[in-house]
């Protein structure tokens, strides 16, 4: 399908004749203040998103994958700005976003959109299909009411839906039906990159693959780029172009897809692939390590506590990604040295 | 063919069920709950009832004058005919009867209880029309803009501001033209500062430092009014205050916007947590337009319970005042005066108490039983034990 010289460029620097990365996001942090007490003193810092690096190439979609709470929806919310960061920069089309005012960010908005795990609180409960889809169009700048018209029955289509439901409520419809409107609705201003907040995970394993096809197929189509945010590794291998794999706040692995599946070498990706429910391998999963409650230095990886191949060096902490092949990275010097 | 079938077509096609708005949905569950249905026709015949009270009762030459006294026929029990001998033409009572009887000065007791009905509807609904519009003003920027710090400098722009206003109302413009000055400097300083500087909370210089958040302040002065016993702060008021049915009205608003502030900030705070909200951000869509057009119809349902039963509650408080004679000043009637001068006879002509004693029971009853039902309607936890 893609030829080895395309993929290598996906990740990391772009190269003469490349196109500059749609998106390009360099150590991005974000951490919550705990507040506790009569007087909310802030008392201690969760680092949510702790130096996060990706880069999505134009019609490319890059997975993000990890366990609930680390940080990987709120990366996409930083993204779209819905969250401001602490720090780090966010390149969208080669211009930094994140230092713009809100006034000069926003004829960028709609070429960034999002769609969300929930279908069910993603869809205003007391709008009609068409008034939801109504409010991207006329952000589009498609003023005439029958335009307007013309513009939602066409977003419909393309999402596989039949023009006739636009004057029905969210309520009618299942999570597929409503996903796919809130697809519609993220379309409805053509945007170029599109961050899917787990978007499948809330529906049942059939509807799943649909939204699937469907995603795949728009981005045929309208050659959109995505970044698409799942624990679900089945469903990301067959997506994704590149994968990066995220630990606590962390990039741990980041590689294309094909060489995650093939040759995970991050101890985390290990657990996560074994993790996943299979009908063959069930004999194959490891014994569970105990995680040591120890406190670990400042810096350690934060890995560690739960690695069964911990030893002295992860303790001073895995400072960089070190890279075991062609576009291939791992923030875990065991494993990197294992192979050079 | 016509619409309908069209539409029965079309739902075969698309396997869907046969649409329904959500208000559409509400009125079919409202049918099936009996209590609050009887609520709402009560409702609707009392409104019908002042709305011809004020058609009767007003202007010059009414059709049925309540301040019409007949000294001869005072203390007539209900249905009683009038003496024909004795009363002059003009003030023989148009309906033949004395519906509900009369007075100690025998005025039409019907014809003072449908004048009476209209200072009820109004009180209730201006009064709750007035509570409702802070609630949602105050509530709406609790929930939506709550996170936000109020910083010195604004306490100091708005302290000036109100002393301007003051010394404007008090016919000093010299004094009013200064103060607006300095509030208008000080609001320039702030937006330099805030845009040269960008650091931590707490190495902003002492005038952009956060005070208190919006919320705090707007929900400690809900705790503050919720803390007056507040009948006896609108009895208060109204004895200072000229006594007319606009006053009583305004009092009355003014010190019951309490709870649908609260309402209003809950939903607020959950709505906007909604992922709806977040697509309609990323859309750019400008804040004023999410909370009116996104936000706000998803938080009118408990506001619109608290605003019926907030009308009964108006309606018992002005009756409860002109009771105590602090009401509407007569001869106007209301039915807390009704009330309150039967209560001499009530061995004698225990009509006068008994009418308007019912009717306030009957209408406040149906505000309640209308609210609560709609309560139960608008939340679908509650909608699976009906």
């Amino acid at each position: 399908m893609k030829s080895e010289a395309e993929r290598t460029s996906l990740q990391g620097v772009p190269q003469p004749g490349q196109n500059v990365p749609i998106l390009q996001v360099r150590d991005l942090k974000k951490s919550f203040p705990v507040k506790r007490g009569l007087m909310q003193r802030t008392r201690q810092l969760v680092r949510a998103v702790d130096g996060v690096d990706l880069d999505i190439a134009a019609g490319r979609t890059l997975g993000l994958v990890g366990e609930s709470g680390c940080g990987k929806s709120t990366v996409a919310r930083m993204i779209l700005r819905l969250l401001k960061s602490d720090s780090g920069t966010i390149r969208f089309e080669g211009r930094v976003i994140d230092a713009l005012s809100e006034k000069q960010f926003k004829p960028l908005r709609r070429s960034i959109q999002m769609i969300f795990q929930d279908p069910y609180s993603s869809l205003n409960p007391r709008m009609t299909v068409a008034q939801s889809i109504a409010e991207g169009v006329r952000i589009a700048g498609i003023a005439g009411r029958r335009q307007q018209r013309e513009r939602i029955e066409e977003l419909l289509t393309m999402v596989g839906m039949p023009p006739a439901v636009a004057d029905r409520y969210p309520h009618e419809f299942s999570g597929g039906q409503r996903q796919r409107v809130g697809i519609a609705r993220a379309l409805s201003v053509a945007p170029r990159l599109i961050l899917c907040d787990e978007p499948i995970s809330a529906l049942d394993v059939s509807i799943q693959a649909q939204i699937i096809n469907l995603l795949k197929d728009l981005q045929d189509r309208l050659g959109l780029s995505y970044l698409f945010i799942s624990h679900d590794l089945h469903v990301v291998s067959y997506i994704c172009d590149n994968v990066c794999v995220m630990y606590r706040g962390r990039i741990v692995e980041a590689a294309p897809a094909d060489a995650l599946f093939d040759d995970p070498r991050h101890p985390y990706t290990h657990k996560l692939l074994a993790s996943a429910p299979s009908l063959l391998a069930k004999a194959e999963q490891p014994p569970p390590v105990e995680a040591r409650r120890d406190p670990l230095p400042p810096g350690a990886c934060t890995y560690a506590q739960q690695c069964p191949e911990m030893d002295s060096a992860c303790l001073d902490g895995p400072t960089a990604m070190h890279q075991v092949g062609p576009d291939h990275w791992v923030r875990c010097p065991p494993a990197a040295g294992k192979n050079p | 063919m016509t619409a309908d079938t069209r539409n029965s077509a079309l739902d075969a096609a698309t396997g869907l069920p046969p649409a329904r708005t959500p208000w559409e949905e509400t009125w079919r569950l409202l049918r099936k709950n009996r209590l609050a249905f009887s609520g709402l026709l009560i409702f609707v015949i009392f409104f019908l009832v002042a709305v011809a009270g004020i058609l009767l009762t007003a202007g010059s030459r009414p059709v049925l004058d309540p301040a019409q006294v007949r000294l001869q026929e005072k203390l007539l029990p209900p249905l009683s005919l009038p003496n024909h001998e004795v009363l002059p033409p003009e003030a023989l009572p148009p309906l033949g009867r004395y519906l509900l009887g009369t007075d100690d000065l025998g005025r039409d007791v019907f014809a003072r209880m449908l004048q009476g009905a209209w200072v009820s509807l109004t009180v209730g609904f201006v009064a709750v029309g007035i509570a409702v519009i802070i609630g949602i003003i105050l509530g709406g920027l609790a929930g939506y803009y709550g996170d936000q710090e109020l910083e010195v400098g604004h306490l100091l722009v708005w302290t000036t501001g109100v002393i301007a206003a003051f010394l404007l109302l008090t016919n000093r413009p010299a004094g009013a033209a200064a103060a607006a000055a300095a509030s208008a400097v000080i609001w320039i300083v702030m937006r330099r500062e805030r845009s040269l500087y960008e650091g931590p909370p707490s190495r902003r210089r002492w005038f952009t430092r956060g005070l208190v958040s919006v919320d705090t302040l707007i929900m400690r002065a809900v705790d503050v009014m919720l803390c007056f016993p507040s009948f006896f702060l609108i009895l208060t008021v109204v004895a200072l205050l000229p006594a007319s049915l606009y006053n009583i009205m305004v009092v009355i608003g003014l010190t019951s916007w309490m709870g649908t502030t609260r309402f209003v900030r809950a939903e607020f705070l959950s709505l906007r947590e909604q992922d709806f909200v977040a697509a309609a951000r990323a859309l750019g869509i400008g804040d004023m337009r999410i909370i009116f057009r996104h936000i706000m119809p998803n938080a009118m349902a408990p506001v619109l319970v608290s605003a019926t039963l907030g009308i009964a509650t108006a309606i018992l408080t002005e009756a409860g005042l002109s009771f105590l004679g602090f009401g509407v000043p007569p001869p106007h009637a209301t039915w807390g005066n009704i009330l309150s001068d039967g209560k001499q006879f009530i061995f004698d002509a225990p009509w006068l108490t008994f009418a308007p004693g019912i009717v306030i029971l009957i209408v406040v009853l149906a505000f309640n039983l209308f609210g609560e039902g709609l309560r139960d309607i608008m939340n679908p936890k509650l909608r699976e034990r009906n």
